[in-house]
């Protein structure tokens, strides 16, 4: 069972796991559990099995043994820091059946309680299943309170699922999405015009001894005008329709999470804190919904609008638009080196500034406690050394960040430089016009936004992933 | 009946002089013990003193008056170790307790006991304290809002998950951080300072 790199569950241990098995044959198995530390706390591979009334276990590469249940007097699971060990009462004497780290704490717990139930006679309180932390697919740990694996699950499915409730707002988002394409549409159009604008007016040579002709420019200038304004209009309607659609699509999504709630069982419900069902309905929902209204959309602008430039640089200029496009796979590594780090630095803000909050709550409630012990002026000290370090780590971020981005930003533009340069020479040689050399540099421009924003877009995809 | 301050605080030390710990046939730490006779259990001692303190060490006279039992040897059984302070001091103040954490006394110093004494203890200390430390990370994954590590520690290779890696690492000292991963393994880093260079990189971030 791997994850990438990792084996969660080594192969020494699915050996004995399945020897214990083998060795109970066909019987059924009420409870088996695996230990991974020896009597001295070094790395052990063994396992322990509950069948019908007789317990079979194993280490390493040692036979199969067992033990009645009944000799399994005054069995307990005692929790030590880092480990857990399983000691019965044997004949007076105490013994040491397994010890494990706390990896298999649980489901020692439930064994140890289901052999006390037997040698008392009850029936089991509950049917628990045996708790698994970690996928037994992939090892990637369970969300708290999921049985679902952020990376096994299909998520193709997950999606359509999450589709189901935009269907019936299926017209409303249509419409915003050919807003979307109607306003990139837009932004290649201006540059278009601009074009035009210098290099049959700005810039053309005098024809007529009375000078060009004017209404042509005033109608070029109007038009960039309108386009401007019906840009703007488009935005508007656009955000409307997102608003309200997306409302209505929160609506549903928190109805339906909320109903599922009282109809899980009490094992499910008694699994989950109150603050994680609440994340659902809150939180989640709302990742789900900016998903929908908000990711999805962006997705297919940025990618239609990438998709729309490329071409129109290469009809313009084909060797120009390759000076811009070879650099870009390399500008795309580049920001996804950095995001991961830009990510770690205002996570450790948050808990800095977090952990300024937890003192001023335990000092504000506690206030009587502080009082009677006379810890005012510790308290002082707590305090000023968790602002102290979250105003260094502050610094310190925004000096990161005041050094990467503007040179990350300028390295992205440097694609323009390069465009001026060549451009430039064209120009100058005869073979480009001003107007031409402007409506690239524009569409260069253009171009590097999808590509920032790209950058980003694993990140938000595994929020709604996560929610989901 | 009320206790007085001083009841509550007496501490027992245990030194080679009042104190024999051996090994049980299965491996377990026990103690013989010169102190004042201890009663397993508290409800019959209560009942003959009418609501004294079976184990304070002090008996109520008829008059009224109080007195110290006296001491004798005694077996005690299998005991428990408990450090008083883990990270500060592991080998002073560590108190000792039987299975229902009733502290019989406490040991001022290991260094004081013989070295078979220390060595029954020290094992005991051992078993119940797991914390390997690590020695070099191979790797650190960040992925789904926990945290992957491949780590080389005195107890070999091993892979530890981590949710939320802030929150999971303590900061005992500048130099020594204790990490506790999902299931509620803990992992200890004691000399920050001389900690393998590349490791720490990819853990500064998150000092």
């Amino acid at each position: 069972m791997k994850h990438k790199d990792f084996q969660f569950v080594a192969p020494e241990q699915i050996a004995v796991k399945n020897r214990v098995k083998e060795a109970i044959g066909g019987d059924s198995i009420t409870s088996i559990f695996e230990y991974n530390l020896s009597f001295d706390n070094q790395r052990a591979y063994g396992a322990v099995a509950l069948s019908g009334n007789k317990v079979f276990f194993s280490e390493g590469d040692g036979e199969v043994k067992t033990l009645a249940v009944s000799d399994l007097k005054d069995i307990e699971a005692i929790c030590y820091v880092g480990c857990v060990s399983v000691e019965y009462n044997d004949g007076g004497e105490l013994r040491e059946l397994c010890r494990s780290d706390m990896l298999n704490a649980e489901n020692i717990q439930r064994f140890v309680k289901r052999v006390r139930a037997i040698n008392e006679g009850r029936s089991f309180e509950f049917d628990e299943e045996e708790k698994n932390v970690l996928c037994p697919h992939c090892g990637t740990p369970f969300r708290e309170g999921s049985k679902i694996c952020n990376k096994c699950a299909d998520r193709k499915k997950l999606v359509r699922r999450l589709m189901g409730f935009a269907k019936p707002y299926a017209t409303a988002l249509v419409f915003a999405v050919l807003l979307y394409f109607v306003t990139s549409g837009l932004s290649l159009v201006s540059p278009m015009l601009q074009a035009h604008l210098i290099d049959d007016y700005i810039n053309a040579s005098p024809v007529n001894v009375g000078g060009p002709d004017f209404s042509g420019f005033y109608l070029t200038v109007f038009a960039m005008l309108g386009v401007a304004a019906i840009s703007l209009l488009m935005r508007i309607i656009r955000s409307i329709v997102i608003a309200k659609t997306g409302n209505k699509i929160i609506v549903a999504l928190r109805k339906a999470v909320f109903d599922k709630i009282p109809m899980m069982s009490m094992g499910d419900i008694s699994r989950r804190t109150a603050g994680e069902l609440i994340t659902r309905v809150t939180s989640d929902t709302q990742v789900l919904k900016n998903f929908i209204t908000g990711l999805v959309p962006e997705i297919v602008q940025q990618g239609t609008l990438f998709l729309a430039i490329i071409p129109a640089l290469f009809v313009i200029n084909w060797k120009l638009a390759l000076l811009i496009v070879i650099p870009m796979p390399l500008i795309s590594l580049m920001f996804f080196a950095v995001r991961s780090k830009i990510r770690r630095m205002y996570r450790r803000q948050w808990h800095a500034n977090s952990n300024v909050n937890t003192i001023l709550h335990d000092a504000f409630s506690g206030i009587r406690v502080v009082k009677v012990f006379g810890m005012e002026k510790a308290e002082e000290k707590r305090f000023e050394r968790a602002i102290r370090s979250s105003a260094d780590i502050s610094f310190r971020n925004e000096r990161t960040w005041n050094l990467i981005m503007p040179v990350a930003n300028f390295l992205i533009g440097i694609g323009e430089y390069a465009v001026l340069i060549v451009a430039g020479f064209q120009v100058i040689d005869g073979v480009s016009t001003i107007g031409e050399l402007s409506q690239l540099l524009a569409y260069v421009g253009i171009i590097y936004g999808p590509l920032r924003w790209m950058a980003f877009i694993p990140r938000r995809l595994t929020e709604a992933m996560t929610s989901m | 009946m009320a206790k007085s301050f001083t009841e509550l605080v007496e501490i027992v030390y245990f030194t080679p002089e009042n104190a024999k710990f051996y090994e049980t046939k299965n491996g377990f730490a026990a103690l013989e013990a010169f102190i004042p006779p201890v009663v397993k259990d508290d409800l019959d001692e209560i009942l003959a003193e009418e609501g004294g303190n079976a184990n304070s060490g002090v008996v109520t006279t008829q008059d009224g008056g109080k007195v110290k039992k006296e001491c004798v040897w005694q077996d005690l059984g299998r005991v428990f170790f408990h450090r008083a302070f883990p990270y500060e001091l592991p080998d002073e103040f560590i108190s000792v307790l039987d299975k229902d954490n009733k502290e019989h006394g406490i040991i001022r110093a290991l260094s004081d006991f013989d070295e078979k004494s220390r060595e029954i203890i020290n094992k005991a200390l051992k078993r119940k304290y797991y914390c390997p430390e690590i020695t070099k990370i191979y790797s650190l994954k960040d992925q789904f809002g926990y945290s992957y590590w491949n780590v080389e520690t005195d107890n070999g290779k091993m892979e530890v998950v981590l949710k939320d890696t802030f929150s999971s690492i303590a900061r005992i000292s500048d130099n020594f951080i204790v990490i506790t991963d999902i299931s509620g393994n803990r992992y200890k880093i004691s000399d920050l300072e001389n900690f393998d260079r590349k490791s720490y990189r990819k853990i500064e971030l998150f000092l």
